[in-house]
């Protein structure tokens, strides 16, 4: 295989032998792994297309791998066989600043899109927190989100077209340069396909300019219920922030451990909200901002805020960002490990949910810290444990399980960013029912027919896959 | 005829399986033909276009415009080996009204697809919130994307005046109950606002034209009514027009496609590229790298769609949802 795939490409573009099997066995979701036989650098499409077609006529599996961030095994080798890696595929191919569009290959890294338009006002707007490494293409299987997709949406709102190769080893566009085009909206099945529908090589992206004013401020309140309602009741009073994100005290106690940040001692709960506008006709957009967040005080002051810290400059606003976005990184002070969730639920649930969370944190013994994105919805309950005690994993695993059963119960959804993946696929039918998941398979069967593109993810119960499950597990520990 | 008002998604169900073929209506925004309807679509006449085809090999007749004769092959080419049409039934989604859950604090709402937008909206501004849609009654139907029921514009999913502002029914659709060709009631994507578990299938039925399922209940994202941003469009002021030539090109082209459009105008949105007219038909307005147009009364014209991956694949879908190819057949010219 090795040497086949050598001669397609160059033969030290065809990696292999067990440091190369160990490195590529797994992404950022790291319980279940899987080893592939070697790992392919194409340069662009064609390349790919090169290798799918050779992939199809050996009977040879592959799965497409980005920068490797996802959170759910999306890039993982199910069944071994080739990855196909996009990270020599990193270059822009055209900027089109007046028709507000860029075209890049598919391995590039979502924020370098927006370091190369900065000088035309413009940037790509979704930002998922791996935004430094993570990859178009990775972004485009996972419909991405980020911490602004409350104003902004996700991937999929900011995609045009996309170059793909298909599931026959054929090079296909899909999508419109203009968007809204007639017809059926197969690219809305392709961001977000996990990577299953075909290997995505090129896209082209819609860049949003860049707000001409922005206010960012940090909330303290003194429960997490006052900080629930109070995103409620911005939202309800026609504000539509930028971003609005939630931290409790575990990220606090967490930021003041591992960065020295301090808080108010009767804080139980911060909320950064952020607002922003566009340069517009007749407006001024610091007038619109200054009003924005003056209307966010005032509802603060409403829900007992303790205190209400707005950014003055744009230090001072990366100051306030540190809370959200160093909290992750922070929990490392807590424990050794953590694992994050990610399910959602209707907003109006927030306060509710929360004390679920922990009661069952509390009755199973392990600790949390919950930071997630309020305005969404969208929860991140954070569990820090020590991975060394059987007793603890399995308390964690069962934990997990309980809440993201509770979001189902509430009404919502058992991933709002990270995927289905490998991790969540028996979730799925705790979600829908055998026909509707038929449906999502009757989608996937609109592309690929075969089982060699990325197999075993998204669906539960694939031809092939469940004797694997048990193998996966547990493999690199 | 037989002429289905169902009540539930299991009677829709029921019409579905009880049926040769099936006409959605009432469920449309307003009767564009965009889409070649079936009635339209006159077998007789084709029939004996085909067959005289067949004897003067591609030559108008006498007293046929030529080029009416050629879009009559088209049809009559993609007519070949098929059999007579099979027996024609209607369904409408007037008795499939109704807002089942509204809870403005999550901005959601779930109704069900007959329900008129406009009865939906009242609805929603009462609590402060609306589906981000110009007001038809000072914008005209054109840059309202409307008028219709819910499900009829999601499946037309026509441009309106404020989708560069606010997106489009793709964006605030969260979930919806659909009954599918071969009949089976399903669900897709669920009641909160993001959310990425499985294939977003829900996605497919927007701007299907009712070709793969049947839409029977909808959740949607709803925006508060005090940010809904100020329409800014050009307008004609004629409010009920209903433009037969809709164009969306690239920013860089919309200056000189407006100008070309300039006199038959109805309306003209600067910020999404997009211009409705009335275009007499005799007459072909220019057409711009990248751009796309919706446009009725031009026969073989009105099929949008040309590419032929597009085609395959949508052929794909059309044949996996909706396998004897019951809904809306002729639905794009090609399906």
């Amino acid at each position: 295989m090795v040497a086949e795939l050598g001669r397609i490409l160059a033969p030290d573009r065809v990696l292999s032998g067990e440091a190369v099997a160990r490195v590529y066995d797994c992404d950022a979701y790291t319980v279940e792994r899987s080893k592939p036989t070697c790992v392919v650098i194409p340069h662009d499409t064609e390349e790919v297309a090169a290798v799918v077609k050779w992939c199809l006529s050996a009977g040879v599996p592959y799965t497409p791998r980005g920068a490797g961030t996802g959170l759910s095994g999306g890039a993982m080798p199910a069944l071994g066989g080739v990855v196909i890696s996009t990270k020599k595929m990193n270059r822009i191919l055209e900027i089109d600043p007046a028709n507000r569009m860029l075209k890049a290959q598919a391995g590039i890294a979502n924020r370098r899109i927006s370091d190369a338009v900065a000088g035309y006002g413009l940037h790509f707007a979704p930002d998922p927190s791996s935004q430094t490494v993570s990859t178009i293409g990775g972004n485009i299987a996972e419909n991405s989100g980020g911490p602004h997709t409350l104003k902004y949406g996700v991937t999929t709102q900011h995609v045009l077209a996309v170059t793909m190769v298909d599931c026959d080893g054929e090079i296909v566009e899909i999508g419109s340069l203009v968007p809204g085009a007639p017809g059926y909206d197969l690219l809305g099945l392709v961001v977000g396909g996990e990577g299953t529908l075909g290997v995505v090589t090129e896209a082209w992206v819609r860049l949003t300019p860049v707000p001409a004013a922005v206010r960012t401020a940090l909330a303290a309140f003194p429960t997490v219920r006052d900080a629930t309602e109070c995103v409620a009741s911005i939202v309800a009073a026609g504000v539509i922030p930028a971003a609005m994100e939630l931290m409790d005290r575990g990220i606090m106690r967490a930021l003041t451990a591992a960065f020295g940040l301090t808080y108010p001692d009767a804080a139980q709960a911060l909320m950064l909200v952020e607002v922003d506008a566009e340069q517009g006709e007749g407006l001024d957009p610091e007038q619109i901002v200054a009003d924005q967040m003056q209307a966010v005080q005032d509802i603060c002051a409403r829900h007992s805020a303790i205190s209400v810290e707005v950014a003055q400059n744009e230090v001072e606003r990366q100051k306030l960002w540190n809370s959200r976005k160093k909290g992750i990184g922070a929990m490392g002070r807590l424990a050794p490990s953590i694992v994050t969730h990610d399910g959602v639920i209707p907003r109006s649930k927030l306060p509710e949910m929360l004390d679920f969370v922990y009661q069952v944190a509390s009755r199973r013994h392990v600790g949390v810290a919950n930071l997630f994105h309020a305005g969404d919805g969208n929860l991140h309950p954070c569990f820090y444990f020590d991975d060394r005690d059987p007793k603890q994993v399995e308390a964690v695993v069962e934990a997990g399980e309980e809440i993201i059963k509770r979001c189902l119960e509430l009404g919502g959804s058992v991933t709002g960013e990270h995927g289905i993946g490998v991790e969540k696929s028996d979730l799925l039918g705790l979600m829908f029912t055998p026909e509707d998941l038929d449906l999502q398979d009757r989608c996937k069967r609109i592309f690929n027919t075969g089982e060699l593109c990325n197999p075993c993810k998204v669906l539960p119960n694939q031809k092939g896959c469940v004797e694997h499950k048990k193998r996966w597990k547990g493999v690199g520990w | 005829m037989t002429r289905f008002l169902p009540e539930s998604a299991e009677k829709v169900s029921q019409a579905v399986l009880a049926s040769e073929a099936l006409e959605v209506r009432g469920s449309f925004g307003y009767k564009i033909g965009y889409r070649i309807p079936l009635e339209q679509w006159d077998w007789e006449w084709l029939d004996i276009a085909a067959e005289k085809a067949g004897r003067v090999h591609g030559e108008a007749p006498v007293g046929w415009d030529p080029a009416v004769w050629a879009d009559t092959m088209t049809l009559a080419k993609r007519l070949a080996g098929k059999k007579r049409p099979p027996a024609l039934a209607v369904l409408s989604t007037t008795n499939l009204g109704g807002i089942l859950e509204f809870s403005p604090e999550d901005q959601t709402v779930v109704v069900r697809a007959g329900t008129l937008l406009a009865d939906l909206q009242k609805v929603l501004a009462a609590k402060g919130q609306c589906i981000p849609l110009p007001d038809p009654e000072e914008w005209g139907d054109a840059l309202s994307g409307g008028p219709g029921t819910v499900g009829g514009m999601l499946s037309m999913n026509l441009p309106h005046g404020l989708s560069a502002q606010c997106g489009s029914w793709r964006d605030w659709i969260l979930g919806l109950e659909a009954v599918l060709g071969s009949g089976e009631i399903v669900r897709s994507g669920c009641r909160v606002v993001k959310n990425v578990a499985g294939y977003d299938a829900m996605k497919l039925f927007v701007g299907a034209r009712g070709s793969l399922g049947i839409v029977t209940e909808v959740t949607l994202k709803t925006f508060p009514l005090a940010a809904r941003p100020q329409c800014r469009a050009h307008f004609s002021g004629l409010l009920r027009t209903r433009p037969s030539w809709i164009q969306r090109t690239l920013p860089t082209d919309f200056q000189s496609a407006k100008k070309g459009l300039q006199e038959f105008l109805v309306a003209a949105d600067e910020a999404s590229s997009t211009l409705w007219a009335s275009v007499p038909r005799e007459l072909s307005p220019e057409r711009f790298p990248s751009d796309w147009v919706l446009c009725a009364k031009r026969r073989a014209e009105n099929v949008p769609i040309s590419d032929p991956a597009q085609i395959r694949l949508m052929k794909r879908a059309k044949s996996l949802l909706d396998p004897a190819g019951k809904l809306n057949p002729g639905e794009f010219g090609f399906l």
